[in-house]
C-alpha cells in the first residue's frame, strides 16, 4: 500500500514530463514519418538507372559503373529515430532532475525520508515510476510508429525486426541517462569535482552502444552500464545522510 | 556473504571504474589538445622555412613510371598542376633522362598500358558491417531496385544475418529469395552466399537494373536481379580470395568499348595466398593462375589482345623474417629504411597461356632519403613526451594482445578497435620517464593515504592502482579518498577521520561529553497536562 501510494505520488510528479516527451515525439516523429509515407513512394525512394549506366536521380555520371553507395539507405521509419533518441535522453535528464535534484532544491528530502517506511521502498518507487514513464511515453509511441511503417500500401519494403529492437534500445538509453542523472543528484561532492561523472559515464555508455553493429554487444554494454550506475545509486541512497 | 555486503563491494568497484574511465578520457582529451596545438604551431614554423633544393634523383623517384605495350618505360613528371587533372602540364622522359615530350596531359602522344584496378565503386565487408551500426537513424539496409522503362517494379534487400537477398514487389508482397543456389520462393530452399567480402555493380546495355559482382571469402558470383539469376564465376578451394581488381568487366557487359588504341580484354584478377594470382578473362573465355617472382609484393595485371602482362615493384629492403612478429621492430626497420637512400625498381612481365612468366623490361632508380623525416621525427618526439602522463597499463594491454588487434585489418568491434587504436597511439613511449612519474605519484599516494588509511590492503591497492594508471589513477584515488585530517590530541600528528583510532598512537577519536537532554519544559502547562517542546 505504501509503495503504491509512493508510486502514485512519483507518477503524478513525472506526469508533465511524460506528456511533454509524448507530445514532442508524436508531433515531430509523426510528421517525419507521415512525410516519408507521402513523398518517399517507391519511385522516388530508389535511384533509376539507365542502360549503360549512371545514376539519374543524383546526376552522377560514374560511367560505366553505378554509384553503389546510393543503394545503401535508412528505412523510412528512421526519420522518427533521432526524435525518439532526443525524447528519451531529454526525458531521462528531466526525470533525474525532477526526482533527485528537486528534492534537494526544495529541501523535501527529510520530509520524505523520515516517514515510517523503508528507504529501499522510496528508492524503488522512484525508479519504478521512471521505468513506467519510459515504457509509456517513448516506448509505446515508438511501437505505434513501427506498426504504422509495416503497412505495405505506405512502405513497400517493411523494416526488419531489428529496427524495432533498436528503437527500444534508444528507450533504454534514455533510462540509462536517467540513472546517470540520479547518481549525480545523489552524489554529495561539489559540482566541479566528480559530481557529474555519473551523467558523463551514462553519456559515454550511450555513445558506445550507438556505435555497435552487433545487438548482442549493445545489450551487454547496456546491462553493464545499468549495473554500474544502479549499484552506486542504491548504495548511496541507503547510506547517505539527507 | 550478505546481499548488503555484495552490493557494497559492487558499488565501490563500480564507483572506482566510473571515475577512472572518465578521468582517463579527460587525460586523453588534454593530451590530444596539447598535441593538436603543437602541430598547428609546428606547421607554421615549417611554412616559414626556406624551401630545400630538390635532389636530382627525387624527380626520377617521384615520376610516374609507365610501360608502352612493347615494354618501353617512360618517366612522367608533372610540372604544373592547374585545373582538372587532364589539363595538368607534364614532361615525359625516357630512362636515359632524355626529354621526349612536354605539354598538357590530355594531348600526350603515347598510349601506355593501364592496369586492372580495385573497384572504387564497391561495398566492402567493413562498409557492410558499418551499415548495421546503431546510429541515431538506426541501421541501414542495402537495397537493389529492379526497374523496367524507368519504373521500379521490385526491390531486393540484402539480409547480412541470413546472407541472402529478400525480394519485395512494389505493392509490398514478398517475391522470394536469391542465394548462392539462385532464386527460390521459400526461405528453406535458399542457400546462403557465405561470408560477404565485397560487391560492385553496373547496368548492362540492355537493362534498367544493376548486375552485381558478389565476392565472398572463397567465391565470386555474378547476380542478375532482373532475370533473378546467379552465376558462379570462380570458387577457390585452397585459399581466401583477396586483392580483387577488375578491368573492363562491367563496361564490357554494358557494351562499351574503350576509345584508346590498345584493346583490352575483360578481366577479373585476385590474389590467392601470398604468391599466386588467379585471372578470369573473357573474349575468349580463359582462366589462369600466375605465381609471382617476388612473394611479398603485390602485382598489377592487364590483358590486351596482344597478351597478358603484369608489373611488380621492387626494392632492396630485406627485413629479417622474425621482424614480422614484432610490430615495434617492423615499424623501426621501415622508418630507418626510409631515412636512407635506397634502391627501387619496376618490372614488366608477360604471362604465357600456360601461366609461365617472362621478364619483358626492368627499370631501377635510387630513392633519396625522405626530407620530411626530420619534421616527422620532431612531431613524434613531441608526442613521446606527451605520453609520459599515459597509464603504464596501456603498455600492459598492448603486449597482452592489443597489438594484434590494432594491426589487423579485420575489424572486431567499434569499442575494441577504438580502444586498440588509442592504446597504440597514446601508450607510453618513454618508459623510463613514464615509470618515474608513476613512482612519484605512488609516493604522493602513500604520503596522502598514510594518515587517512583505514586498512593496509586498501592503501596498497591504491598505491598499485596509481602506479598502473599514472595521473588518472592518482586523481581517481584523490577523488574517492580525500578526507579532512585533524591533529591527534595525544601524539600531535595528523590523522584522518575515516578511522576511529589514531594510526600512530591508537587513541580513539574524541567523543563529545554526555550532557543532560536538551529538553525545554514548558513553564505554562495547558489544561493541567505537562507538555514540552523540542
Amino acid at each position: 500500500m505504501r509503495f503504491a501510494a509512493l508510486l502514485r505520488k512519483e507518477l503524478r510528479e513525472c506526469l508533465p514530463w511524460m506528456l511533454l516527451a509524448a507530445v514532442f515525439l508524436t508531433v515531430f516523429g509523426g510528421i517525419a514519418l507521415w512525410d516519408q509515407s507521402r513523398t518517399r513512394s517507391i519511385e522516388n525512394r530508389y535511384p533509376v538507372f539507365s542502360p549503360g549506366s549512371e545514376v539519374k536521380r543524383f546526376e552522377i555520371t560514374y560511367d560505366p559503373d553505378i554509384n553503389i553507395y546510393s543503394l545503401t539507405r535508412h528505412y523510412p521509419v528512421s526519420a522518427a529515430g533521432s526524435f525518439l533518441l532526443i525524447a528519451s535522453i531529454g526525458l531521462g535528464l528531466a526525470l533525474g532532475i525532477r526526482q533527485f535534484w528537486m528534492e534537494q532544491v526544495t529541501r523535501t528530502w527529510s520530509f520524505l525520508i523520515h516517514r515510517s517506511i523503508n528507504r529501499r521502498v522510496i528508492l524503488w518507487s522512484k525508479l519504478a515510476a521512471a521505468a513506467i514513464v519510459f515504457i509509456i511515453s517513448p516506448g509505446i509511441i515508438w511501437s505505434i510508429f513501427y506498426w504504422y511503417s509495416l503497412r505495405p500500401e505506405l512502405f513497400a519494403v517493411p523494416p526488419t525486426e531489428r529496427i524495432f529492437v533498436e528503437g527500444w534500445i534508444f528507450v533504454v538509453l534514455g533510462f540509462m541517462v536517467y540513472l546517470g542523472m540520479t547518481l549525480a543528484g545523489l552524489n554529495r561532492v561539489r559540482w566541479y569535482t566528480t559530481k557529474l561523472f555519473g551523467v558523463l559515464f551514462a553519456g559515454l555508455m550511450a555513445v558506445t552502444v550507438l556505435g555497435q553493429w552487433s545487438l548482442l554487444w549493445a545489450f551487454i554494454f547496456i546491462i553493464v552500464g545499468i549495473i554500474i550506475l544502479l549499484s552506486q545509486i542504491i548504495e548511496i541512497f541507503l547510506s547517505r545522510e539527507f | 556473504m550478505k546481499l548488503k555486503s555484495i552490493l557494497k563491494y559492487v558499488a565501490t568497484s563500480a564507483s572506482v571504474f566510473t571515475t577512472v574511465v572518465i578521468l582517463l578520457l579527460i587525460v586523453l582529451a588534454v593530451q590530444a589538445i596539447v598535441w593538436g596545438l603543437f602541430i598547428i604551431f609546428m606547421d607554421e614554423g615549417f611554412e616559414q622555412r626556406p624551401a630545400k633544393v630538390e635532389d636530382p634523383n627525387m624527380r626520377v623517384s617521384r615520376s610516374d613510371k609507365k610501360f608502352l605495350p612493347d615494354g618501353t618505360v617512360h618517366l612522367i613528371s608533372v610540372v604544373e598542376q592547374k585545373g582538372r587533372q587532364e589539363l595538368w602540364r607534364e614532361r615525359i622522359y625516357d630512362v636515359n633522362d632524355k626529354l621526349l615530350w612536354e605539354g598538357i596531359r590530355n594531348y600526350q602522344p603515347y598510349k601506355y598500358l593501364t592496369w586492372a584496378e580495385y573497384p572504387n565503386q564497391s561495398i566492402t565487408e567493413g562498409w557492410m558491417r558499418e551499415m548495421g551500426m546503431i546510429t541515431p537513424e538506426f541501421s541501414q539496409a542495402f537495397e537493389i531496385p529492379v526497374s523496367s522503362q524507368g519504373q521500379t517494379n521490385e526491390v531486393w534487400r540484402y539480409e547480412p544475418q541470413k546472407e541472402l537477398f529478400v525480394g519485395y514487389e512494389i505493392k509490398g508482397n514478398k517475391i522470394g529469395y536469391i542465394g548462392a543456389g539462385g532464386f527460390t520462393e521459400s526461405k528453406s530452399q535458399a542457400m546462403p552466399f557465405g561470408k560477404f567480402k565485397l560487391c560492385t555493380g553496373w547496368v548492362p546495355q540492355d537493362s534498367f537494373s544493376p548486375t552485381f559482382l558478389w565476392q565472398t571469402d572463397k567465391r565470386i558470383y555474378q547476380i542478375n536481379f532482373e532475370e533473378r539469376k546467379v552465376a558462379l564465376l570462380c570458387a577457390s578451394v585452397d585459399g581466401e580470395i583477396t586483392n580483387i581488381s577488375m578491368k573492363n568487366w562491367g563496361a564490357s557487359a554494358a557494351g562499351k568499348t574503350e576509345t584508346a588504341e590498345i584493346e583490352y580484354r575483360p578481366m577479373i584478377c585476385f590474389r590467392l595466398g601470398e604468391e599466386r594470382y588467379h585471372l578470369i578473362l573473357r573474349e575468349p573465355q580463359q582462366e589462369l593462375t600466375v605465381t609471382l617472382p617476388l612473394r611479398r609484393q603485390g602485382a598489377s595485371f592487364t590483358a590486351t589482345r596482344q597478351g597478358i602482362f603484369f608489373c611488380q615493384r621492387t626494392n632492396d629492403a630485406n627485413p629479417p623474417v622474425t621482424y614480422e612478429q614484432s610490430p615495434v621492430l617492423w615499424t623501426k626497420y621501415w622508418d630507418d629504411y626510409g631515412k636512407k637512400p635506397h634502391k627501387r625498381g619496376i618490372e614488366l612481365y608477360r604471362v604465357e597461356n600456360d601461366g609461365r612468366i617472362l621478364l619483358v623490361n626492368r627499370f631501377e632508380w635510387i630513392k633519396p632519403a625522405d626530407y620530411s623525416v626530420q619534421e616527422v621525427d620532431l612531431l613524434w618526439r613531441s608526442k613521446q613526451h606527451l605520453t609520459i602522463v599515459s597509464p603504464p597499463v596501456y603498455d600492459l594491454c598492448w603486449y597482452l594482445g592489443m597489438d594484434k588487434i590494432a594491426r589487423t585489418k579485420e575489424e572486431k568491434s567499434v569499442v575494441t578497435d577504438t580502444f586498440a587504436q588509442l592504446v597504440e597511439w597514446w601508450r607510453p613511449e618513454k618508459a623510463a620517464l613514464n615509470w618515474a612519474l608513476s613512482i612519484a605519484l605512488m609516493g604522493f599516494t602513500l604520503w596522502h593515504g598514510w594518515v587517512r588509511r583505514t586498512s593496509w590492503t586498501r592503501l596498497v591497492f591504491w598505491i598499485v592502482f596509481t602506479g598502473l594508471f599514472n595521473v588518472a589513477g592518482m586523481l581517481t584515488y584523490w577523488a574517492l579518498n580525500h578526507t579532512p585530517i585533524i591533529k591527534c590530541p595525544l601524539c600531535g600528528k595528523s590523522r584522518g577521520l575515516e578511522r576511529s583510532d589514531c594510526v600512530r598512537c591508537g587513541l580513539e577519536l574524541p567523543r563529545p561529553e554526555r550532557r543532560k537532554p536538551d529538553l525545554i519544559l514548558n513553564p505554562n502547562p495547558v489544561r493541567g497536562n505537562s507538555s514540552f517542546t523540542i
